[in-house]
């Protein structure tokens, strides 16, 4: 039955093709601009590492001591000194725990004879791979004794792989950073992580740093880079040189953590409020203590990194949808007053209000799914464009996944169905009659 | 207008489609008319003035090398040999840009002993001839001298020093006559400053911060290993300069220029995303507007088809066809302004939701006017066709069997 | 297997009452070939629509194959309609695109039919009416007479008890009229009963039986008196 409604229905759009067209345009219309703005938002609210973003937390603490009251604000900024992060990573409460810092300086591979290119690079410690699942096509992430050495050792994507080694195994070669080698231990496979919670604020949705090395040893070598850091310091350093600003009261640095379980969690805590109310005793932490442990989708919410225009995008392609399955519905009414003769026809020997309930239905679903797949190629040049509007954007959060794809067809057919719901309630109402109007 | 009376009627009798059209209109005016206020406010937000000279400029991201002794040394070498270039204005080392995503900011306090700061504010620290070289306006008090810069490695707002600051702050300053400001003493990190002048405008490195508008500066030129130079060629010279000044700083050994970007590059990107939502709700009323004449047309046709022997039959009786036609525009008229008045009345209270709940303005009444105005004509355009295809129904429709 | 009993049809709008049909008596026996004739506007149209149970007497008593319809559901009426009745319309009413085949397959589809049940009835009603050749081809492409060979196939492809046919012959010219009731006596010889309205007195005469309607007034002639009287 639903094979010969679906024959029907296909018939009949070729039967009145200009108001086929119409609603089909519409709907297309309507479900194009909808899909695009969800798909946006969606990929944008992702849960950038649903396997433990449960257990992955950011390490606040409020080492303030300037007197102000700061407790208007519901958030504490989430970097910390060089003092207060190295205590802190002695603790062995939690799974992993993760310095996060970054830098800017020159690149090249020392074998070739290119010239330097100015690169970001992420330092961190030892625990980021392990915690963050970094997956690895050679090699693997340093230990911990580089992290104490301060060796020289770097961590490069595939992509940084492929620019400076022609996408070989480079384990055990050197890079030179700045004017000093490197060698290479791990080359990550592909690594997609969004939002890129651990990095800056702005840069959230940018694809991660092309290369890693030891946080200890950017100390060592005493490179900063200003501009990609949020510092904030609340009293000045003693003087200009690295050991002053190391030991100051200006707050630079970001710690991530894993904890396993609400225990271990709680356990952390104590140990951050503990450590909080030593130092207050040595006189620092003068404002307050306030320690937080902030988890990744709470730390996302709070540093509001989905545009409020994304949201407001979805709520006007909505509106939009309705507008165009309003126009959509006018059509219907106009289609299905044309089926009168029909609808009394097929009445006449013997189809109950509910066949051609049915296959009215059937028409309009067909009508949907056909909308609904133009509807899917105007969302993917839709995405297109918002790939060009928002090129700091990478392109892999303006893609639709499978389930997105199905989402907007099932939408498609539901909301014809429904909106076509009254025209085709009064269509099958029709009064019976042997003298039946022409067809 | 004879025929009013009867098209009211018979659009009361049928309820059903004219209620559908005139929702159709409603909604969209409604949604349009949110969407192209807040594509205005956005407009007028990304034309916001920086204060500089936009036009001419651009900045240099680049490494001053160490040790921390030779800074100032080098510091003077490179303003020196930038200087030189021919097509350079001028050239000022500056601790951030306007609209540039990464700057500073300090609270300031209006003396020791409080603990809340007058506000908090974007802080720039250059030479003396900042207001010159930057192309910014001083419309109070003095501008600053070499007497009274400095140099430092950080921190130029723990350095004691005459300040200038942006009219938007004086008005914090001194609410009752921001022109008062001058003389005042203002403490950044417990460190007075005098503030020596004011100047139109200059704003902070985030445009979506509130405070943008609220900046100060400092005559402390802050050196450490990074340095940004702001230069400003003189007109139409902007690519050489550009050029030039790359191949300068490289002539340094170890040189590395980690960005350099023209003013107007640095606008394009701060609103980046607010261009791209004012080009996405462009797309929206553009579709909406597309949608409404679709859905016009569509019904407009079917519906004159459907009436084909009323229509011969009127013929029959003696209509002309220019009022067969101004029959059908009529009946759109009196649809689309119900349609209209209630969208009237549902804009203004999805504005108030958007108001309350996203931040937005709310849409001004000339907007609504206009709007109204505008659907109308549309709505009259998209139905003009049907109707002339209804003029030109035979009359001899209404003598045969059906 | 039609039996009406103080049968009445009358139409009220707001404060008007407009009596179609006064009440009347009438049954019909399986296999029996009846013609109602009368002039336009005598409320013939409304007697086969409720005998055709598309739509609802207002007084007295319709039983169909022994089933009092005014008990019956929607669905079962449409049921009956389905199944038990078949219609022949004065303009055709096949649905033009939709070819010979499928517009008899219509009916059949609202029915518990497997896939090669259905084809045989429609081979073989398409048979019967002797356009077997032409099942691919549309309505369009058909004259007048063939059209409503192609209803009255589709009327009989679902082997209905009675077949109600309303003017079969108003749109067509002297010969092919005359090979449409040919057709209808036949599929009356083989069982079916026939309720045959028309307005053409000779046609009328085919039947056995005549039932004449004027102004709302059900009666019934012998064909022999009526004979014997011209």
């Amino acid at each position: 039955m639903f094979s010969y409604y679906v024959k029907l229905a296909l018939i009949n759009f070729k039967r009145t093709p200009l108001l086929s067209f119409l609603m089909v345009m519409l709907i297309a219309m309507g479900i194009g601009a909808t899909m695009t703005t969800y798909t946006v938002n969606y990929m944008m609210s992702q849960d950038p590492i649903p396997t433990k973003s449960d257990n992955l937390y950011s390490v606040q603490i409020d080492s303030r001591g300037d007197g102000v009251d700061y407790s208007y604000l519901d958030t504490i900024p989430p970097e910390m000194t060089y003092l207060d992060a190295m205590n802190i990573l002695k603790s062995d409460i939690p799974k992993y725990q993760a310095v996060i810092s970054a830098i800017r300086t020159t690149v090249k591979n020392p074998a070739k004879h290119d010239t330097a290119v100015t690169r970001e690079v992420r330092t961190t410690s030892a625990d980021f791979f392990p915690m963050l699942e970094v997956p690895f096509l050679y090699g693997r992430g340093w230990d911990e004794t580089a992290d104490n050495n301060a060796e020289q050792v770097v961590v490069l994507t595939k992509q940084a792989n492929m620019r400076f080694f022609d996408g070989e195994n480079s384990i055990g070669q050197s890079l030179q950073l700045g004017e000093d080698l490197y060698q290479v231990v791990g080359v990550l496979d592909d690594w997609l992580i969004v939002p890129k919670f651990y990095g800056q604020n702005n840069a959230m949705y940018s694809q991660p740093f092309d290369i890693f090395m030891p946080f200890s040893t950017q100390v060592s070598k005493e490179i900063f880079t200003t501009s990609l850091i949020n510092i904030s310091c609340w009293k000045p350093a003693e003087d200009e040189s690295t050991a002053a600003f190391l030991a100051s009261e200006c707050s630079w640095i970001n710690i991530w953590a894993e904890l396993e379980s609400d225990e271990k969690k709680q356990q952390f805590q104590l140990f951050l409020d503990n450590y909080a109310q030593q130092q207050q005793a040595q006189g620092r932490f003068a404002n307050r203590i306030l320690n937080k442990l902030v988890s990744v989708k709470q730390y996302l919410v709070e540093e509001e990194i989905v545009p409020e225009d994304s949201k407001i995008a979805v709520w006007l392609a909505a509106l939009f949808l309705i507008v165009c399955l309003l126009n959509c519905m006018g059509l219907m009414m106009a289609k299905f007053h044309g089926k009168a003769g029909e609808a009394g026809l097929r009445r006449a020997v013997g189809a109950s209000r509910q066949h051609l309930i049915a296959q009215f239905s059937v028409e309009l679903a067909v009508v949907g799914f056909i909308g609904g797949v133009l509807g899917l190629l105007l969302a993917q040049l839709g995405l297109v464009a918002m790939t060009n509007l928002y090129s700091h954007l990478h392109s892999s959060l303006m893609q639709m996944n499978a389930l997105i794809v199905i989402i907007t067809l099932a939408l498609a057919v539901v909301i014809s169905c429904i909106f076509g719901l009254i025209p085709i309630l009064k269509a099958s109402r029709i009064q019976l009659s042997s003298q039946l109007k022409s067809l | 207008m004879r025929d009013l009376a009867p098209i009211i009627k018979a659009l009361f009798k049928d309820k059903l489609v004219p209620f559908l059209l005139i929702l159709q209109i409603s909604v969209t005016f409604m949604v349009m008319v949110n969407a192209a206020n807040m594509i205005s406010e956005r407009e007028k937000l990304m034309s916001r003035p920086t204060g500089v000279d936009e036009e001419n400029a651009f900045y240099v991201l680049t490494n001053l090398q160490g040790p921390a002794e030779n800074y100032i040394a080098n510091l003077n070498h490179d303003l020196a040999s930038l200087r030189a270039i021919e097509g350079v204005e001028a050239v000022s080392p500056l601790n951030g840009v306007p609209l540039g995503l990464w700057g500073n900011y300090t609270s300031v306090y209006p003396n020791l002993d409080t603990e809340y700061p007058i506000d908090v504010a974007g802080y720039y620290g250059s030479d003396e001839h900042i207001v010159k070289n930057l192309g910014l306006t001083l419309i109070a008090g003095d501008n600053l001298t070499l007497s009274d810069t400095t140099i430092t490695a950080n921190g130029g707002q723990n350095i004691s020093s005459n300040i200038l600051i942006t009219k938007a702050f004086a008005e914090l300053v001194s609410p009752e006559d921001w022109r008062q400001a001058v003389g005042q003493t203002v403490y950044t990190s417990n460190t007075p400053q005098r503030i020596k002048g004011i100047i139109k405008a200059m704003q902070g490195a985030w445009p979506r911060w509130y405070g943008v508008n609220g900046s100060i500066i400092y005559p402390v030129i802050e050196v450490n290993n990074t340095i940004r130079y702001f230069v400003r060629a003189k007109p139409d010279q902007l690519d050489n300069v550009m050029e030039e000044v790359n191949k300068v700083l490289l002539n340094t050994p170890g040189r590395v220029i980690e960005k350099m970007q023209t003013m107007e590059e640095v606008r394009l990107r701060a609103y980046k995303d607010d261009n791209a939502s004012s080009k996405l709700l462009i797309s929206v009323c553009i579709g909406l507007l597309l949608a409404t004449s679709l859905g016009i047309y569509g019904q407009a046709r079917f519906s004159v088809n459907r009436r084909k022997r009323q229509i011969g039959t009127r013929r029959a009786l003696g209509a002309s066809k220019g009022q067969v036609m101004r029959f059908f525009m009529l009946e759109n008229a009196v649809v689309s302004l119900t349609g209209l008045v209630i969208g009237f009345i549902a804009a203004l209270s999805l504005s108030e939701q958007f108001a309350q709940h996203f931040g937005l303005t709310p849409v001004p009444l000339p907007y609504l006017l206009s709007g109204m105005a505008a659907l109308f004509v549309l709505g009259q355009l998209s139905v003009s066709y049907p109707a002339l295809q209804a003029s030109r129904v035979e009359p001899a429709i209404a003598t045969r069997s059906a | 297997m039609l039996k009406m009993t103080g049968l009445a049809k009358a139409y009220i709008t707001s404060d008007i009452k407009t009596q179609a049909l006064q009440p009347f008596d009438l049954a019909i026996g399986q296999g029996e070939f009846v013609s109602v004739i009368g002039p336009s506007g005598s409320g013939k149209t409304t007697f086969l629509n409720i005998a055709g149970l598309l739509e609802s007497h207002s007084d007295g008593v319709y039983e169909l194959d022994g089933q009092d319809v005014s008990k019956m559901s929607d669905k079962q009426k449409s049921a009956y309609r389905n199944e038990k009745i078949g219609f022949v319309f004065q303009s055709f009413n096949l649905i033009p695109e939709l070819n010979l085949y499928d517009n008899i397959d219509m009916p059949l589809r609202y029915r518990k039919f497997n896939a090669k049940e259905r084809d045989e009835r429609i081979m073989k009603a398409l048979e019967q009416v002797g356009l077997a050749g032409r099942k691919n081809h549309y309505p369009t492409q058909l004259s007048g007479g063939q059209q409503q060979r192609v209803a009255i196939a589709r009327a009989i492809a679902g082997t209905p008890s009675v077949i109600f046919a309303d003017e079969p012959t108003g749109n067509l010219d002297s010969k092919m009229a005359q090979g449409i009731m040919a057709l209808l006596q036949d599929i009356n010889a083989s069982g079916t009963t026939i309720v045959m309205v028309t307005h053409d007195n000779e046609q009328a005469q085919l039947a056995q039986r005549i039932v004449q309607i004027k102004d709302g007034v059900l009666s019934e002639e012998s064909p022999i008196l009526t004979q014997a009287i011209a």
